[in-house]
């Protein structure tokens, strides 16, 4: 539809051309090969520490999930990186750049979506984006090539003369994103955008957040729900009360549980020698049986043969599959276990 | 300086659209000026009195001095008719308010001691009636009453004394209605409510500067800003000049308006003017913000803020004049009564020195509530509270 096109490669080469010559001013070796680091972050509000020796880095072209319960200290966390909190105590590097000591450099780089919807009732939705494009230091035509792109990306392009008290919202939330990312920063910053509206709105900001980073952003992604994170991130590190207690991508992190994963197989009858043959396998750990025997589930041990064989067991006996669901553990499970708690205090 | 300007227009812009906000801080003074001003001011047009003298006597010259006196001030005007008749026609026409006719035999009634009596006829007006009678009545009884002193004293020359009545100080019911009366001082009283609830709305005024920044601090715009590589002082001091620019748009509004619709009359010297109202703005913007920076939320700032200029504005004589004289000085504690009576200093051009001295007042105070304001405005603009 648009003759632009959302492109933020250009801007990334750019951008490193320059920032390689200011180098020797950056933070240290690690830091040139991750855009974010965290390193021994804490905050402390009075006696109480909201964030506990925060440490972890991000990579250039990752999209990060931040999960954790309400109350962890994701948004503290957010904040701290993109300038609005101070940190009690460490440091937090962007592309090179510390926010203790160079702030303006990091702020340069970074588009927060906050959690709470900040736009301007009173504006239309194009002047919301003008007006923070503006402080972003967009001049003239590329200002408004930038807003243009900026609103078709969200898809409010049609709406940009309308004030937000017309909106959904979801269309409110979609100008919130707006908002933040018509100066196409290195790093997009969405701190539970998904909070409170309905599924299709909340489908197409998932959406929104995967083009944004095959167009070359890096994202980082704070939600409490689980099913979001699994969905788009490619790493996920998880917060409790303040703690990073696991991180890595999710096929680590279900390996640092140690739990398998489960298939369920469907079948048109049973046999005894088969059930056996099965359960004799070595990499099988639990084999239940429901719906009158018509229904398998195995929980296996992680190998890629192991479905070959078990396949290869049913047919032998002449038996024939109807269905087969292979469920993956979740990290739901995984924050269970390693928390004793569930992410929603439902 | 370019996030500044971005912010002052972007608040300007916003501010045009609060259409209640506009009509609170414009109109409603406006309203309170007119329905104040005119209450107190029914009776400013002079009666106007035909005035007949067949009178060839001694007292001829007396007589036509004191009506040109008494034409001279405000309440009077004097319109000289030909005859007796003539009179008593214009009144019943309505060409005149009140009519005079003064005997042929007046002086001599007067010297041989005899009650001196001139004939009046009332209009259609009473409170013309009144300002003329009274200035008949003041004539004729200082006349009368030395007529009783010569007659008791002995023979004096009539003519010398009749010289003394005068006009001035004759008219009882005319103090609210004109500039000189001891309630409004030099000002009308439509001068006097004009200034008062000028100065009363840019108080309001500056509120909104408060009121914006708990407004974004809320919503998160404020945030957003801060995460933003523009100096966050600038955009904030934006905040705060984008209800400056609305505190310019209320005094020029009210100033033009009612000079124009309320024929009310500013003095001219429209610089001094806008320092008066520049420093007024700035105390008001300086109080809501120390306000705010305790009060910590809108609702809390909103009440004591209305509190404190309503007070004010009460104490400074601006809802009820005379107030001042009865508080024991409290009204020099306003930040109104500074402004007010620098702007009626400048309105009437006296005391143009006097003036100084107020204006230099209510730059201090507008300085110290400023100086306060950026002490404390961390309070109020600071993401986490
Ligand atoms: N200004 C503050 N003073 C004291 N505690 C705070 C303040 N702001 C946040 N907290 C606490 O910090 C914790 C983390 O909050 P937050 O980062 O907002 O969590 P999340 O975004 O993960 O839901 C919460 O328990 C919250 O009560
Ligand atoms: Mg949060």
């Amino acid at each position: 539809m648009s003759p632009r096109g959302y492109d933020f490669i250009d801007l990334f080469q750019a951008s490193e051309k320059h920032t390689m010559g200011l180098s020797e001013t950056k933070q240290g070796v690690e830091a040139e090969m991750s855009l974010v680091a965290f390193r021994e972050v804490v905050k402390k509000y009075d006696t109480t520490i909201t964030v506990n020796h925060l440490n972890f880095s991000i990579g250039e072209g990752e999209i990060f999930g931040l999960l954790g319960p309400n109350g962890a200290g994701k948004s503290t966390s957010i904040h701290m990186l993109s300038g609005l909190l101070a940190p009690s105590g460490g440091d937090i590097l962007v592309d090179g750049y510390s926010i203790r000591k160079q702030p303006i450099e990091v702020k340069k780089r970074i588009g927060l979506v906050p959690q709470e919807l900040a736009i301007y009732e009173m504006l239309t939705a194009r002047e919301n984006v003008t007006f923070f494009a503006k402080l972003y230091g967009l001049r003239g035509s590329l200002l408004r090539d930038r807003v243009d792109e900026a609103l078709q990306f969200v898809g409010l392009l049609e709406k940009a003369k309308d004030k937000p008290s017309t909106f959904s919202g979801g269309m409110k939330r979609r100008l919130n994103i707006a908002c933040a990312i018509m100066h196409r920063p290195k790093l997009i910053i969405m701190d539970e955008p998904t909070v409170g509206i309905d599924p299709q709105s909340r489908n197409h900001i998932l959406e929104s957040v995967r083009s944004l980073n095959k167009l070359g952003s890096t994202v980082i992604y704070t939600s409490h729900y689980m099913e979001e994170v699994e969905a788009i991130c490619t790493r996920i590190g998880i917060l409790d009360q303040g703690k990073l207690i696991a991180c890595g991508t999710k096929d680590e992190l279900k390996r640092q549980v140690g739990q398998g994963e489960k298939l369920i197989f469907e079948i048109d009858r049973n046999s005894v020698d088969m059930l056996r043959e099965i359960s004799e396998h070595p990499g099988m750990q639990q084999l239940d049986e429901s719906d009158l025997g018509l229904k398998l589930t195995a929980t296996v041990k992680e190998s890629p043969s192991i479905l070959q064989d078990l396949l290869f067991i049913i047919q032998k006996h002449g038996i024939n599959l109807r269905k087969l669901t292979r469920v993956e553990p979740n990290l739901e499970s995984l924050f269970l276990q390693m928390t004793g708690r569930t992410l929603r205090d439902e | 300086m370019r996030a500044w300007w971005t912010t002052v227009y972007y608040e300007c812009v916003k501010y045009s659209r609060m259409r209640s906000l506009l009509v609170i801080l414009i109109g409603l003074p406006l309203l309170l000026i007119l329905l104040l001003g005119s209450a107190f001011n029914t009776d400013i047009k002079p009666a106007k009195v035909a005035v007949f003298n067949a009178d060839h006597g001694n007292m001829r010259d007396g007589i036509t001095l004191f009506w040109e006196e008494a034409a001279a001030g405000p309440y009077i005007k004097v319109l000289q008719a030909k005859s007796a008749s003539e009179v008593q026609d214009w009144v019943r026409e309505g060409t005149v308010d009140y009519g005079v006719s003064i005997p042929s035999d007046f002086s001599l009634q007067v010297e041989t001691g005899k009650a001196a009596e001139w004939l009046t006829y009332a209009g259609r007006y009473e409170e013309k009636n009144i300002a003329a009678d009274a200035v008949v009545n003041r004539y004729l009884s200082t006349v009368n009453l030395q007529i009783a002193a010569v007659q008791i004293l002995g023979v004096m020359n009539a003519g010398d004394i009749l010289k003394e009545p005068s006009a001035e100080d004759s008219i009882v019911v005319h103090n609210l209605g004109m500039g000189d009366s001891e309630i409004f001082g030099e000002t009308s009283a439509i001068q006097y409510y004009s200034a008062a609830y000028l100065i009363m709305f840019l108080l309001y005024g500056g509120m909104a500067a408060a009121i914006a920044l708990i407004n974004q601090r809320e919503s998160g715009t404020l945030q957003r800003m801060y995460t933003n590589p523009s100096s966050f002082r600038m955009t904030t001091l934006g905040v705060i000049c984008g209800s400056g620019m609305l505190a310019a748009l209320q005094a020029i509004v009210i100033v033009v308006f009612t000079s124009f619709v309320y024929d009310v009359n500013w003095g001219g010297q429209y610089e001094i003017i806008a320092l008066i109202c520049f420093l007024t703005a700035a105390a008001g913007i300086g109080l809501g913000i120390t306000i705010a920076s305790f009060a910590q939320n809108k609702k809390t700032t909103q009440t004591f803020f209305s509190i404190i200029v309503f007070s004010m504005t009460f104490l400074s004589g601006g809802m009820m004049t005379g107030i001042e004289k009865m508080v024991g000085g409290a009204n020099k504690l306003t930040i109104n009564h500074w402004a007010s009576t620098s702007l009626r200093a400048v309105m009437t051009g006296t005391g143009q020195t006097e003036a100084w001295q107020e204006i230099g007042v209510l730059a201090l105070f507008a300085l110290c509530l400023l100086i306060i304001a950026i002490i404390r405005l961390p309070k109020v603009v600071k993401p986490h509270a």
